[in-house]
């Protein structure tokens, strides 16, 4: 159905896909991994027929769909000759109800209307749309009102709705996902896989991108891993099953994404009891989507501490709630000495800062450099990099200074990027949180708030991001509080780990306890309740 | 309480309290309020559809009110009379709209996220140009066939063009009487025909895109709408139902100014709209339908309101233009305090 032969694509200078040769047959599910920026989203983007191709200069090789060359002048096109795509950020319109976002440019209209006045006038017929999108909701086995308001749903949901609404394309042939899963919790990723088996036994190829190698091990039946633009290895399930088990095909796979073997990070725990830095007592956070409810947390000076809970249950709204960023209540104690009011100016000369979880909204100015983003918080609020002067009040950035330290900062840090005055916004997630912790390093600050660093980073670049931030702590001594829901980066590198449950402290682990006390913990539930 | 009744409501309080002071009669204020949705009820519904495509409100309007009065000023010029003439001047103003749609919205396409400000330039620039040509064209390359239109130095067109030959040809139509109040049937129907028009042009699959495109840019593009496409035609709807709502306007009035009876079409249309409850992000009809009566009460008792408190009429003129402006600051200001709550900014 699709065949992909010496398809390369170039941004400028950069390669970012060599001679890739793909083929999927009809009612395959075929799955594709690989690293950041090995080119997965480029290979999506082309075969969606995403304007960006063709903005850049389009692509070479050749594109074959049905038999026919295909070069898509945008996603209308793709669309109408039956490619799909479920977005890994959202495409749903947030104030259609579900029924009109299932239905969306396939609406069904009254045959009266149509007549009068062709089909772009036709009045769409509610009723019917409703029932559709009932129909396809039902078949995936989703109980949802048709009409919710799309932008009022769970992340879980808004992902089926997306899905459905591709589900109900007449003529849908093949059906692009990528990462699909990425926001799902296990269940739920175990139920629209099944919804999407259903759809490829239909005849739909599907071509399923996502970084849970579980999962495409499990679904698909052939895998291509690509590594810098270049397809490495294509591994047919049912023929590699005979001597190769689940785990041992992951392990594979994870070799060939990365090329070379990934040395876990890995820090031996340090127990402190000394200084208090911050305690907390009854500490509340109001954060759209996540709050903490009554905290009572003490933090010792230079300990890395993990912070890990559900989403929802607060473990990001501790930085951005001590932050001052969010509205928040109950009494903080730094060094001992209470804090009356927080807010981020007061915070930061205190020496506090954070890294937030959301790097492109909330940590970066993506239309600036690298060396800017590396060196704004310093100057505005350190006066560092900045020159002497005699006039008061006047004194100009010391662009000499600012160059070295970014430089210095990206050597060290291995920011892949042309040059320091690159914007941000064109980087990798994982270059861009370097840039991030050059960044909050260039504010040498005493407490340092990290909410989930990893989060949409590959293997490789999340090793070193740890390690990095270790090394930090080390050379500093800051004391570094790390949230996230990976389990196994904290168990790896924190002294002690908080775990907390509807926005207050459960229970404080150590990293060498077991994985089930943790997810127990997670969930609310004592050892020896069971 | 939302915005979209809080601002209705502050209207008809203020319009209350204005009446009671004025001393007006009812029926003289419901006849001036009928005349006014007449003439200014289709100007108003020609700002919904660009405002529910994600370009806020078109203030370029005016360009289409300017189209208008050139098919008007072409039929006097030509000497045309009642239906003939009516069909010439809209024929004409209907497809110069269309092309300055087609300009104004491809130059809209170029400035996304600033759309406001560009028309309201773009309207400023258009009565230049129109100035332009019927002020120093009309005389010199524009031979006229109908000499008491112009100024007696034989270039340029009168300030004042009398359109006789149109008065009374619609507005006469199914008049009633109840009382002393005058109920022109046939016109009030056809402000209603375009507002039913507007209504169903939103339920249809053009409706729904306009709707997908206002929402997000890069999910309607994501979702293979043609988004350029949609909101260029959005701004010619609008221009073109501009077009015919200036021609209700000046039809009513009886006189056409040559110079000037385009100023303002747009800001008070805004004003009412807002008036209605809508923002600049959400319009629906009834908003449209509800603020004509709301804005225009208030406008038509305030001067006499004025003049009766404070012993000056001055003063209630200065608050028509403070009610005008005031109403559309308030929703732009209010608009972006609602988006601020839905996307949970930081502090």
């Amino acid at each position: 159905m699709l065949e992909l032969r010496n398809l390369s694509k170039s941004y400028g200078s950069f390669q970012a896909l060599k001679s890739v040769n793909l083929k999927i047959a009809p009612g395959q599910i075929h799955g594709l991994v690989g690293v950041n920026g090995s080119g997965k989203s480029t290979l999506l983007n082309i075969l969606s027929g995403q304007r960006v191709i063709r903005d850049t200069g389009g692509f070479t090789g050749e594109f074959l769909f049905e038999d026919a060359d295909r070069k898509f002048a945008g996603p209308g096109q793709a669309l109408g000759a039956g490619i799909g795509m479920v977005h890994q950020e959202f495409a749903l319109i947030p104030g259609l109800s579900v029924a009109d976002n299932i239905c969306l440019s396939n609406e069904k209209t009254f045959p009266w209307s149509r007549k009068l006045f062709g089909e772009e006038l036709a009045c769409i017929n509610h009723q019917a749309n409703r029932n559709t999108a009932s129909a396809i909701l039902g078949r995936m086995g989703i109980d949802l009102s048709p009409d919710l308001m799309a932008g009022h749903l769970s992340v879980a949901m808004k992902q089926f709705v997306e899905l459905a609404r591709e589900f109900n394309r007449d003529h849908l042939k093949l059906l692009l996902l990528d990462e699909p899963t990425a926001v799902l919790g296990t269940e739920d990723a175990l139920r629209l896989m099944t919804a999407v088996k259903e759809i490829a036994a239909k005849g739909v190829a599907v071509l399923y991108v996502s970084h849970r190698l579980e999962e495409v091990v499990s679904c698909c039946d052939c895998m291509t891993v690509l590594r810098n633009g270049a397809v490495v290895d294509c591994i047919h399930t049912k023929q590699a099953g005979e001597n190769q088990t689940g785990k041992n095909l992951i392990k594979t796979l994870s070799g060939l994404m990365v090329g070379k073997k990934v040395k876990k990070t890995r820090r031996s725990p340090v127990k402190r009891d000394g200084n208090k830095m911050i305690r907390l007592s009854s500490f509340s956070v109001e954060k759209p989507g996540d709050r903490l409810d009554g905290l009572d947390l003490d933090i010792y000076q230079g300990e890395i501490l993990g912070v890990t809970s559900l989403s929802g249950h607060g473990r990001t709204a501790l930085g951005a709630g001590v932050m001052g960023l969010f509205p928040a209540q109950g009494k903080v104690r730094l060094n001992g000495n209470p804090v009356r009011s927080l807010n981020p100016l007061q915070m930061i000369k205190r020496n506090i800062w954070m890294l937030p979880e959301d790097r492109r909204s909330e940590g970066l100015l993506l239309d600036h450099s690298i060396m800017e983003n590396m060196t704004f918080a310093a100057i505005q609020a350190r006066k560092k990099f900045v020159q002497k002067s005699v006039i008061p009040f006047v004194r100009f950035p010391d662009m000499k200074k600012c160059r070295e330290y970014a430089s210095d900062s990206r050597d060290a840090l291995d920011i892949d990027c042309r040059s320091i005055f690159q914007k941000v916004g064109e980087l990798s997630g994982g270059n861009q949180q370097k840039v991030c912790i050059a960044n909050a390093l260039s504010m040498a600050p005493d407490i340092l708030f990290v909410n989930d660093p990893t989060r949409g980073i590959d293997i490789a670049a999340r090793e070193f991001i740890l390690s990095q931030l270790i090394r930090a702590q080390a050379c500093h001594g800051m004391t570094l509080i790390i949230s996230s829901g990976e389990l196994d980066e904290l168990k790896r590198i924190c002294d002690r780990i908080a775990v907390l449950y509807q926005g207050r402290l459960f229970d404080v682990l150590s990293p060498d306890q077991s994985d089930k006390e943790y997810v127990l913990a997670c969930s609310g539930i004592r050892p020896e309740a069971i | 309480m939302t915005s979209g009744k809080r601002v209705p409501l502050v209207f008809v309080l203020l319009s209350g309290l204005a009446f009671y002071y004025s001393g007006m009669s009812p029926a003289f204020v419901l006849n001036e309020v009928i005349t006014r949705f007449i003439r200014d009820g289709v100007m108003v519904l020609a700002l919904i559809i660009p405002i529910t495509a994600g370009m806020g409100i078109n203030f370029s309007i005016v360009v289409g009110a300017l189209c208008a009065q050139a098919g008007l000023i072409l039929a006097v010029d030509f000497g045309l009379g009642s239906l003939s003439g009516l069909l010439l001047m809209t024929l004409v103003g209907m497809a110069l709209s269309v092309v300055s749609g087609l300009i104004i919205g491809i130059c809209l396409n170029r400035v996304k996220n600033r759309e406001m400000i560009t028309t309201i330039i773009i309207g400023f620039l258009a009565t230049s140009i129109y100035q332009l040509i019927f002020m120093v064209g009309y005389g010199t390359l524009i031979t006229p066939t109908n000499q008491e239109m112009m100024l007696s130095r034989g270039i340029g067109i009168r300030n004042m063009v009398d359109l006789e030959m149109f008065r009374n040809v619609m507005d006469t139509l199914w008049l009633f009487k109840i009382g002393r109040i005058e109920i022109p049937l046939f016109m009030i129907l056809m402000v209603c025909a375009f507002a039913v028009m507007i209504k169903y042009i939103t339920m249809t699959r053009l409706g729904k895109k306009f709707q997908v495109v206002g929402e997000s840019h890069e999910k309607a593009l994501a979702l293979g709408i043609n988004v350029p496409r949609v909101r260029i035609k959005a701004i010619v709807a609008s221009t073109l139902i501009a077009c015919l709502g200036h021609l209700f306007y000046i039809l009513n009035i009886g006189m056409l100014n040559v110079y000037t009876a385009h100023m303002n079409t747009d800001i008070f249309s805004c004003a009412a709209l807002m008036a209605g409850g809508a923002t600049v992000v959400k319009a629906r009809v009834r908003h449209g339908l509800l603020g004509i009566f709301l804005f225009h009460s208030l406008f038509i008792v305030s001067p006499q309101a004025g003049q009766n408190i404070f012993g000056n009429p001055a003063l209630g003129e200065y608050f028509r233009s403070f009610v005008a402006y005031g109403t559309i600051a308030f929703a732009l200001i209010l608009n972006a305090r609602n988006q601020e709550a839905k996307t949970g900014s930081i502090r």
